[in-house]
């Protein structure tokens, strides 16, 4: 059976408080998911009062404010600070999504953040993510085309470029991925949303030649089929993507062959 | 692989980060599990079907048995859980069907049809239970 | 192989038996789509038949179209719902042996429910 429960080493225990200075007025608490794992001890929460009035916008400002000022081995992944890289996905007040360009504002009471979910953590907010990057290889994630090259560009029309839209704005940060329930239970084997949407994102470009190739790959009861669209992904995507549609499309075009 | 492999002195086994305890329910799992959990109580329904023909292969005694049950409390109990199962089964399943074939995938089209289905699913059920009752003298 | 490439030829394997996803899947929407009518004209002869006693059920089961109808609703229905119990099977269990018995298990149900309803319909349309 699924563990539905956390295992034993992963149960989270109280963790520290750290309070705002007194002269603080506009005072707001962060809840953020620790892991030592040099100290043998379970995961924590640990709470850190912030003053809004010397923070910037947004989650991420806050958590750097928390390094900065308060904790030094607060431990997350972070690089541009405005939603292109997808370094700083985490799950914040229950969704998963970028933490530099979630508003504090949007999050009523605590702000609690934890690492993606039901994933292996290395530290704090750092999950491993091996596993995802090895299904993205799996689906050979380049140009695969038949003719040598020529020398020149390989044309597409308009329409054929248009395909594209809702698919190369990705950026891997798999708040899809990990919002996904399904993904949860078997992410072993199920590819899950992000890396099926880079599938089809290959799958659909009119200048690749290995589209049946990519649709034999996926025809697997737990690669693609263990989509059951339950639609998590495309609520959580902070690009404003749509996984599920992506995963729909790859169905109905190994339905046509059928 | 162990821990201490990667981290040389590291001490624990990596922990997983938390799942179903932390994240909120969104209209999309909650309705999600609902069609999951409809299905498994109408596969239980399919027990009552079969013993309803069968009684009424049986016989007029076993049939009459079979019809004094299904109108008991219980078995309308039974009955509800069933029709309602079904209903919400019904309709999701339909808005599953429009998805498969490629529509109303968008955000906001989304929530729209999840409240559709659960206003279809309890209006189904009213609509069958005040017939069914009308039809037996009860209303 | 290296620990490092593990995660890869795992992403990479075709699980368990390659058993066509895509037919599976077919296959539950078209028992879906043949069922939802026939199901809700059940549902619609059930309600006339609220408080009947067993003749009129035989008379009403006399009629060919009605016997037909239950006969392949019944195997849609119990088609429909094996299908759905696999899935769910196969997500949440992950011993293979508990896995396989479930299975196995489902299908002899949905056998069982489809053999003896229709002996039932059989038997109660050439009663009268």
């Amino acid at each position: 059976m699924v563990a539905f429960n956390l295992p034993k080493n992963s149960k989270i225990t109280n963790g520290v408080s750290h309070k705002a200075g007194s002269d603080a007025i506009r005072i707001k608490t962060f809840k953020v998911y620790r892991f030592d794992p040099d100290s043998g001890n379970n995961p924590r929460l640990d709470s850190f009062e912030v003053d809004l009035d010397k923070c910037g916008p947004m989650v991420l400002d806050a958590l750097l404010k928390i390094k900065n000022e308060m904790d030094t081995t607060l431990t997350f992944r972070r690089s541009c600070r405005e939603g292109v890289c997808g370094s700083c996905s985490f799950n914040i007040d229950g969704t998963n999504t970028l933490a530099c360009i979630k508003p504090i504002s949007d999050v009523k009471g605590d702000v609690k953040i934890y690492p993606l979910p039901h994933m292996p953590v290395i530290k704090d907010l750092v999950p491993d993510l091996s596993v995802p990057y090895a299904q993205y290889t799996s689906i050979k994630p380049w140009l695969s085309n038949n003719n040598p090259d020529e020398g020149t560009e390989r044309l597409q029309s308009p329409a054929e470029r248009a395909n594209l839209d809702g698919l190369w704005e990705c950026i891997l940060c798999f708040c899809c991925q990990t919002s996904c329930p399904s993904y949860w239970w078997n992410g072993d084997r199920y590819l899950g949303p992000a890396i099926l949407l880079q599938a089809y994102r290959w799958i659909v470009d009119s200048r690749d030649d290995a589209t049946e190739e990519r649709l034999d790959n996926l025809d697997d009861p737990f690669k693609l089929y263990r989509c059951h669209t339950i639609m998590n992904c495309t609520n959580a995507c902070p690009k404003g993507l749509n996984p599920g549609k992506a995963i729909a499309e790859i169905k109905r075009g190994l339905a046509k062959r059928l | 692989m162990s821990i201490e492999e990667i981290i040389p002195g590291a001490k624990s086994v990596r922990p997983l980060s938390p799942h179903l305890q932390i994240y909120s329910p969104q209209i999309t799992s909650v309705l999600s599990i609902l069609h999951r959990t409809t299905g498994v109580a109408l596969t239980f329904g399919t027990i009552f079907l079969v013993y309803w023909l069968l009684a009424a292969a049986h016989g007029p005694d076993a049939f009459e048995r079979a019809q004094i049950f299904m109108g008991s409390w219980i078995g309308q109990l039974v009955l509800l859980g069933v029709s309602f199962s079904f209903f919400y089964h019904l309709s999701n399943g339909v808005r599953h069907l429009i998805w498969d074939s490629g529509y109303c995938f968008e955000l906001s089209v989304l929530r729209v049809t999840g409240i559709a289905v659960v206003v279809s699913a309890f209006g189904l059920t009213i609509l069958t239970w005040i017939i069914a009752y009308i039809r037996a003298g009860l209303l | 192989m290296s620990e490092i490439q593990k995660p890869l030829a795992q992403a990479s394997s075709v699980a368990g038996i390659k058993q066509g996803g895509a037919s599976h899947w077919w296959g539950q929407r078209l028992s879906a789509i043949v069922l939802a009518p026939l199901m809700l004209w059940f549902i619609f002869s059930a309600l006339g038949l609220v408080g009947a006693d067993h003749s009129a059920f035989v008379i009403w089961l006399s009629f060919p179209v009605n016997a037909l109808l239950m006969a392949l609703m019944v195997i849609t229905l119990f088609f429909h719902s094996q299908q759905g119990m696999k899935v769910i099977v196969e997500d949440y269990i992950q011993n293979v042996a508990v896995k396989l018995k479930t299975l196995m298990m489902l299908k002899v149900f949905a056998y069982i429910g489809v053999i003896s309803s229709l002996l039932a319909i059989f038997l109660l349309h050439f009663r009268s």
